[in-house]
C-alpha cells in the first residue's frame, strides 16, 4: 500500500508543483501574486474539453491548440489589464487578479455549465504491476510529463537568450533593464509561459478530479502550498513542495482521517509561516522596508 | 442654483458633525416611509456597511484579506451557538462573537504578518477555504450542510422581530463602529495606519513598529467583520455553509474598492453598491451576473478611478 500512495501522492503533487510553478514564475519577474492561475487554467482546460469531445481532435493537435489559446489569453491579459498597473502598489494588483478570479468563473459556467463533466484522458487508466506492486497507468504518465516539461523549462531558463533575461529581471529589474532587456516583454513572455504550464496542468488534473468550474478552487490553494513550501523563489524548491504536499496529504488521508486531509494543506501553510518562512529551498523575502 | 448649492455644501463642508447629523437623521426616517422589502435591504446594507467597514481599516494599511468570510461566518456561528447552547444575552454574544473573531484573526495574522504582504493573502485564502470545510464536517455543533436556524435577537426581553425594530437597533450599531473608528484614526494607532497607507518605508523610518500596527489593522477588521457577521446570523435567521465561501470574501474586497478605500465614506457607498445591485440582477433574471460584474468593476475602478464612487463626489465638488 505505501508504495502506491507514494506514487499517487507524487503524480497529484507534481501537478500542484507545475500549478505553483505559473505562480512563481509570474511573482518573480513581475511581483504580482496572481489568484486567478488556477481559474485561467480552467478556463484553458474547458477550451481542451471543447476540442476534444465536440470537434473530436486527436489528442495532441488538441494538447497544441490549447496551448495556442492559453499563450493568447495569457498575453491578453498582461497586456490589457496588469500592464497599466506596473508600479502600484502590489495590494492594487493582487486585488486586480481576484477581480479576475470572480469573473472567470462565471463567464465560464456561463459557456460550459455548472455539471460536472468527465474529462477524455490521454490512455486508459490500467493498473500497471511493477514487481508486484500496482501503479495507475495515469498516474505513471503524469509523472512522465511533468519530468519532461521540467526538463524543457530547465533547458529554456539555462540557454536560452529569453529564459536568460527572464531570471535576469526576477534577480534585479533595473540592472537587467539597464542591460537593455525590455521589461514590457519579459512580463508578457512570463504571463504567457505560466498560462500554457497552467493549462497543461489543467489538462493533465482534470481526468483525476473531474472537470467543472470550481475544480481550481482547492487546487491553487495547494499550489500556494506548494510555492510556499518551495519559498516563493526556487523553481525545483516548488516542485519538491508539491510533490511533499501530495504526498504527505496521501498518508493523512490513508491513516489520519479524510476530513484532516482537506485542513491540512492550511496547517503546513501556518506551520511553514511560523517556522520557517524562507521555505525549504528559497531565500528569506522579508518585507522590504 | 449651482452656486447657491455649491455654497451649501462649503457650509455643511465647514461644519463636518451638523452635516453628519442631519443625514443621520434623514437615514433614520427612511424606513418608515418603504415597503418591507426596502427595509429589509437597508438592513441587509447597513450589515455589510460594518463588515465592509472592517475591510476598508485593513486595505488602508495597504493589506488585503481573502478571509473576511471566516471571519463572518465566525462571528454569525459563534454568536448563534452562544444564545442556543449557553444561553447567552443577544448583546453579549454579538460581543463575545466580534471578540472571538478578533482573537482568531490574531492566530491567523502573526505568522503572516511579519513576512511579505502576500503571505497574508495566501493564509487568509487557505483559512475562508478550511472555515467553509470546517462548518460542514463539524455537523455536532454547526449542524454541517443543512445549515442552522437562528433566533431571531433580542434585548432584554424587547423581540426585535420586525424588519422596522431591528433597523432601529442596528442603525445605532452602525454608526457607533463608525464613531469608534473614527475616533481611532485621530489616535496614534490611525495616525500609524494613515503613514503605513502612505508609504511603509516612511512609517518605518519615522519609527512605527510595521508589523505591530498591520497585526492591529487586521485584528480590527476580524473584529467590525465578526461583528457584522453576528447581526446577519440573527436577522436572516438561518446560516449555512456555502454562504460564507471565498466569494463573499472577494465581495467584502470589492465593497471596499468599488467604494473606495480608506475612508468611512467609501465603506458605505460600496455595500450599498454591492448590496443593492444583486437585487436589481434578480429583478432582471441575471442574477449570476454578480460576480461578473463585481469582478469587472474592481478592475475598471482600479485602473480609472482609484480614489472609488466616492472620489467622483469629491471630483464634483472641486476638491
Amino acid at each position: 500500500m505505501i508504495p502506491q500512495l507514494i506514487v499517487s501522492g507524487m503524480a497529484v503533487g507534481i501537478l500542484y508543483g507545475l500549478v505553483a510553478l505559473g505562480v512563481v514564475l509570474i511573482f518573480k519577474s513581475t511581483n504580482i501574486l496572481n489568484f486567478a492561475h488556477g481559474e485561467l487554467a480552467m478556463v484553458s482546460t474547458f477550451f481542451a474539453y471543447t476540442l476534444l469531445t465536440n470537434l473530436h481532435l486527436p489528442y495532441p493537435l488538441a494538447v497544441i491548440l490549447t496551448l495556442v489559446f492559453a499563450a493568447l489569453i495569457g498575453y491578453g491579459i498582461e497586456r490589457f489589464i496588469t500592464r497599466p498597473f506596473i508600479g502600484s502598489a502590489q495590494m492594487t494588483v493582487v486585488i486586480v487578479t481576484l477581480g479576475l478570479f470572480l469573473s472567470l468563473g462565471v463567464v465560464a459556467m456561463w459557456i460550459w455549465g455548472k455539471d460536472p463533466l468527465t474529462f477524455p484522458s490521454m490512455i486508459p487508466d490500467k493498473p500497471i504491476n511493477i514487481q508486484g506492486i500496482v501503479f495507475s497507468s495515469l498516474n505513471l504518465l503524469i509523472l512522465l510529463i511533468s519530468c519532461l516539461l521540467m526538463v524543457l523549462l530547465y533547458l529554456f531558463f539555462r540557454f536560452s537568450t529569453m529564459g536568460i533575461a527572464m531570471r535576469a529581471v526576477a534577480d534585479d529589474m533595473e540592472g537587467a533593464r539597464l542591460m537593455g532587456i525590455s521589461i514590457a516583454r519579459i512580463f508578457s513572455l512570463s504571463w504567457i509561459l505560466a498560462n500554457m504550464i497552467g493549462a497543461l496542468s489543467g489538462i493533465l488534473l482534470a481526468p483525476i478530479i473531474y472537470l467543472d468550474v470550481n475544480m481550481m478552487q482547492v487546487v491553487i490553494l495547494k499550489a500556494f502550498v506548494a510555492a510556499v513550501l518551495g519559498g516563493f523563489t526556487s523553481m525545483p524548491g516548488v516542485i519538491v513542495g508539491g510533490i511533499l504536499l501530495g504526498v504527505m496529504e496521501n498518508f493523512v488521508g490513508a491513516y489520519i482521517s479524510s476530513q484532516f486531509k482537506n485542513a491540512f494543506p492550511f496547517l503546513i501553510i501556518l506551520f511553514v509561516l511560523m517556522i520557517m518562512p524562507q521555505g525549504i529551498f528559497g531565500q528569506l523575502r522579508r518585507k522590504k522596508v | 442654483m449651482i452656486q447657491s448649492l455649491s455654497s451649501l455644501r462649503g457650509w455643511f463642508s465647514r461644519r463636518p458633525v451638523f452635516g453628519w447629523s442631519v443625514l443621520i437623521l434623514f437615514v433614520a426616517l427612511i424606513p418608515l416611509f418603504v415597503g418591507s422589502y426596502f427595509r429589509y435591504v437597508i438592513n441587509l446594507a447597513i450589515i455589510f456597511i460594518i463588515a465592509s467597514y472592517g475591510m476598508n481599516i485593513l486595505v488602508g494599511t495597504n493589506q488585503v484579506s481573502i478571509g473576511n468570510a471566516a471571519f463572518f461566518a465566525i462571528g454569525a456561528y459563534a454568536s448563534a451557538l452562544l444564545i442556543q447552547k449557553l444561553g447567552f444575552p443577544f448583546f453579549g454574544a454579538l460581543l463575545t462573537a466580534g471578540g472571538l473573531a478578533a482573537v482568531i484573526g490574531l492566530m491567523i495574522g502573526l505568522p503572516a504578518i511579519r513576512l511579505e504582504d502576500i503571505y497574508l493573502g495566501i493564509a487568509t485564502m487557505g483559512f475562508v477555504l478550511i472555515c467553509e470545510q470546517i462548518l460542514i464536517s463539524w455537523s455536532g455543533l454547526t449542524n454541517g450542510a443543512n445549515g442552522l436556524t437562528v433566533t431571531k435577537a433580542s434585548l432584554g426581553g424587547w423581540a426585535l422581530n420586525t424588519d422596522l425594530k431591528f433597523f432601529y437597533f442596528l442603525f445605532p450599531v452602525a454608526i457607533s463602529c463608525m464613531v469608534i473608528g473614527r475616533n481611532i484614526s485621530k489616535t496614534k494607532t490611525g495616525r500609524a495606519f494613515a503613514a503605513l497607507r502612505m508609504s511603509p518605508i516612511a512609517a518605518q523610518a519615522m519609527g512605527i513598529n510595521v508589523a505591530r500596527y498591520k497585526a492591529i489593522a487586521f485584528v480590527l477588521s476580524a473584529f467590525f467583520t465578526g461583528l457584522s457577521g453576528s447581526l446577519f446570523a440573527h436577522y436572516v435567521g438561518f446560516i449555512d455553509p456555502p454562504t460564507f465561501s471565498i466569494f463573499l470574501s472577494i465581495s467584502f474586497v470589492s465593497m471596499v474598492v468599488i467604494g473606495g478605500m480608506g475612508t468611512i465614506a467609501g465603506s458605505i457607498l460600496g455595500a450599498l453598491f454591492v448590496t443593492i445591485l444583486p437585487e436589481i440582477l434578480v429583478m432582471l433574471g441575471a442574477k449570476e451576473a454578480q460576480r461578473v460584474v463585481y469582478g469587472i468593476s474592481m478592475i475598471l475602478i482600479l485602473r480609472f478611478l482609484p480614489q472609488g464612487i466616492q472620489g467622483l463626489f469629491g471630483r464634483w465638488s472641486g476638491k
